[in-house]
């Protein structure tokens, strides 16, 4: 009785190793190389040197170092001009913090006085004076700090500007992203007493400092939000202009003011770009402005779900443009397409990560490119942990970055995004079928066997999951009738229609037939 | 000292009756409609989240939103983030008792960022513990005692049980509520000034450092059909303890 035991065992195993792993989106670390090395000859050579720069953990240099969009036809400068823009050293609220908590309220105004010389600068030219009001967000702390400082000095021009953002962006959260039709009244009133307040503290600042150009913005914003106060937008524009008629924030804000959508129309943007591309050579940044009439006609056809022309429309501004947006947009716009070229996808999505981490969904497609067509899943993991961050309840993103730590030879990592991804219906099934595997990888058994209880209790019609049980059981070193059963589980189940499991079930079948004659034998 | 001068003046013009802030403050344990200050600290929470983030009643800066769904004998008053100081203008139907928060904290779980019960009464006690400044002025009159008014939530609940703007509610289960809490009894018509100010000294906790100044210029204004609805305003009826 017990050779007989032993030969089972064996026999089990060696089929079980045999047969390998259920099919299944995420598997093994693979051991050949990567297959982008394969993709098309521009995309590979672009995807060669994107990675060689993901290495590089300065945001600057990695910027700076990152391949430009092939074929492009980008003004001279623009990228490096973008990427300083964009990972420049700026001024943050924990810097503003620190000067407050030490009560060097000149020294902080002395910063942002350096950084707003710097726009005027021939020499040092640079629009970070913008970034550094970029933390002033709708957050409470940026509410608490900014409340704080101009408590503090009252009289400081930056100070009120930092206000005065908080108060719009407190605005832009109570309107919310939805048509003023279906937006409730409360909403409109509490946007209204906002921009009321952002625009008290910007013309504050204005009077104190009328070089102060994200004041400009900031009003010309703000009014944007309500047609009644065209006359202070049009104000604030009018003296931004006289200001510095390049600047690329103020002429941005326009820009979208003039959308057909806030009332304006695609004459007077193209106009408004016409008259920027004169400054191009000078300020390439321009050039981020300039194709937004295209943009913005671009995602409208969007909204219709006319993505073929909106990808279309798309094509030029990429050749023209570094503007990250545009590429994020395109990145996501070519998984609704009828036809699309992934390996261009990805290269879009990567060259739009050069800029900053972009949208939630920008980020969960390049991740799952990433995964599933590069074969890159440690490379996805940034992408994918961005996406859960900005949308923990997206479960298909978990499920992402759970395949990615998992093939990246993390699997113990993998767990808690499985089960995150458990949560939703749709990802529930493979989630949990990956979530045993990968906890039979990490050696953790007693997970493993809790999972494919589980699992085989909620989908007993899932045959890859009686496979995975015969594996889990062998693991966990029970053999004999147990995985017997786990195989005549899966051969009553498996999927007709699935080349993998009719493969597998071949090897299942000439396993049970041995081990039934084996059974016979000894029952004789 | 002129700001009191000048409010004295104006309580004088609009005819406000005699009413201290001792008779009219309740006692924590006393109950409203039987139901403890507790509860209605619970519900406060709810009828403040039950409008999206930007629009919420501690959000708003002038006041003038500060009749959005309110019901029943309990008027809520909001009090701030700390990003504000503000003064508000609320009309007040006579005949409602008004509950506020000096301070408080109401801590929950959020997507992605999961919460135990006990872990976020915990938390939300932390803070109350280190309680560093409070007072609440009632037309003038100093609130004693702030720090006896404590009410601390002894069970976790759904603080966004009424936030329909939500898509995965069950993400922002459970919530604990606790901080300090004041019920007034229902103020005389004619115009009422109140004046709060708190803040915790807990460094390097989350929100250990929240500061809130805000002011009400009530109008308690006559509401003959709610009075007509509403239970006998007596400690033996609608006040209990």
């Amino acid at each position: 009785m017990q050779n007989r035991r032993r030969f089972l065992s064996w026999g089990v195993l060696c089929i079980a190793m045999a047969v390998g792993m259920p099919s299944v989106m995420a598997q093994a670390v693979p051991a050949k190389p990567a297959p982008w090395r394969d993709a098309p000859a521009g995309y590979r050579s672009f995807i060669e040197k994107a990675k060689q720069a993901e290495a590089i953990k300065d945001p600057l240099q990695r910027c700076l170092a990152y391949p430009d969009y092939p074929d492009n036809q980008w003004p001279a400068g623009l990228a490096a001009a973008h990427c300083h823009l964009v990972f420049d050293p700026a001024i943050t609220l924990d810097d503003v913090r620190g000067y407050l908590d030490r009560d060097a309220i000149t020294e902080l105004d002395a910063r942002f006085k350096a950084d707003l010389d710097r726009h005027f600068s021939k020499d040092r030219f640079s629009e970070v004076i913008h970034r550094d009001f970029e933390g002033f967000d709708d957050s409470v702390a940026s509410g608490q700090l900014s409340m704080r400082w101009v408590e503090m000095a009252p009289a400081s021009p930056y100070a009120l500007t930092a206000r005065g953002q908080y108060f719009l962006a407190m605005a832009s959260k109570a309107r919310g992203g939805k048509w003023a039709a279906d937006t409730p009244s409360e909403n409109m009133q509490r946007m209204s007493e906002f921009l009321d307040k952002a625009i008290e503290n910007y013309r504050k600042a204005l009077e104190l400092e009328p070089r102060l150009l994200q004041a400009d913005a900031g009003i010309a914003s703000a009014a944007g939000f309500e047609s009644r106060r065209d006359d202070v937008q049009n104000a604030a524009f009018a003296h931004g202009m006289s200001v510095d008629p390049a600047c690329k924030v103020l002429t941005a804000t326009m820009m979208v003011n003039l959308e057909p959508r806030w009332g304006g129309s695609y004459a007077a943007m193209n106009t408004l770009a016409v008259q920027l591309s004169a400054y191009v050579p000078q300020r390439p940044l321009l050039a981020l402005n300039t194709i937004w009439p295209q943009v913005d006609a671009a995602d409208m056809a969007s909204k219709t779900d006319s993505y073929n022309a909106a990808a279309s429309m798309l094509r030029s501004v990429l050749i023209n443009s570094t503007n990250s947006l545009a590429f994020d947009k395109m990145g996501r716009w070519l998984d609704y397409t009828t036809s699309v070229d992934r390996w261009e996808q990805l290269v879009i999505l990567l060259e739009a990560s050069r800029f900053g981490q972009g949208t939630q969904e920008a980020n969960r497609i390049r991740g799952r490119l990433l995964v599933n067509l590069a074969w890159e899943p440690k490379w996805a993991i940034d992408s994918l942990k961005a996406a859960v961050a900005q949308d923990p309840g997206d479960a298909y993103a978990h499920y992402l970055l759970g395949a990615a730590y998992w093939n990246s030879g993390a699997p113990a990592q993998a767990e808690a995004d499985y089960l995150a991804a458990m949560k939703d219906a749709g990802t529930r099934r493979a989630a949990l079928h990956e979530l045993t595997r990968a906890m039979l990888s990490a050696h953790k058994l007693t997970k493993a066997r809790k999972y494919v209880d589980l699992l085989n209790k909620e989908y007993p019609k899932f045959a890859p999951g009686w496979m995975t049980r015969g594996s889990v059981l062998l693991g966990q070193g029970i053999n004999g009738e147990e995985v017997t059963q786990a195989l005549r589980k899966f051969e009553a189940t498996a999927d007709p229609n699935d080349f993998r499991q009719m493969q597998e079930l071949q090897h299942v079948r000439a396993m049970l037939k041995t081990i039934d004659k084996t059974s016979e034998a000894s029952s004789e | 000292m002129i700001r009191y001068v000048w409010m004295a003046c104006l309580l004088a013009a609009s005819g406000v009756v005699a009413q201290t802030t001792t008779t009219l403050v309740l006692d924590p344990q006393q109950k409203v409609d039987g139901i403890a200050q507790s509860e209605y600290a619970e519900r406060w929470w709810q009828w403040a989240m039950q409008l999206p983030d930007g629009v919420r009643a501690y959000q708003d800066p002038t006041g003038a939103q500060c009749g959005m769904n309110q019901s029943g004998p309990v008027w809520f008053l909001a009090g701030t983030e700390g990003t504000m100081r503000v003064k508000r203008r609320c009309d007040v139907p006579g005949g409602r008792f008004i509950f506020f928060p000096v301070i408080a904290m109401n801590v929950h779980a959020r997507p992605g960022r999961p919460i135990g019960c006990s872990a976020a009464r915990s938390q939300a006690r932390d803070n109350n513990d280190k309680l560093a400044e409070a007072s609440v002025i009632l037309d003038g009159q100093p609130v004693q005692r702030i720090s006896s008014h404590r009410v601390s939530g002894t069970r976790c609940f759904d603080a966004y049980a009424n936030a329909k703007y939500l898509e995965r509610r069950e993400d922002y289960v459970p919530a604990a509520s606790d901080g300090y809490w004041i019920m007034l009894g229902p103020l005389s018509e004619g115009v009422h000034y109140l004046v709060v100010h708190a803040r915790y000294d807990n460094a390097g906790k989350p929100s250990g450092d929240l500061e809130q100044s805000f002011e009400y210029e009530l109008h308690v204004v006559p509401d003959e059909s709610q009075l007509r609805s509403m239970p006998p305003l007596s400690r033996d009826g609608l006040i209990s303890t």
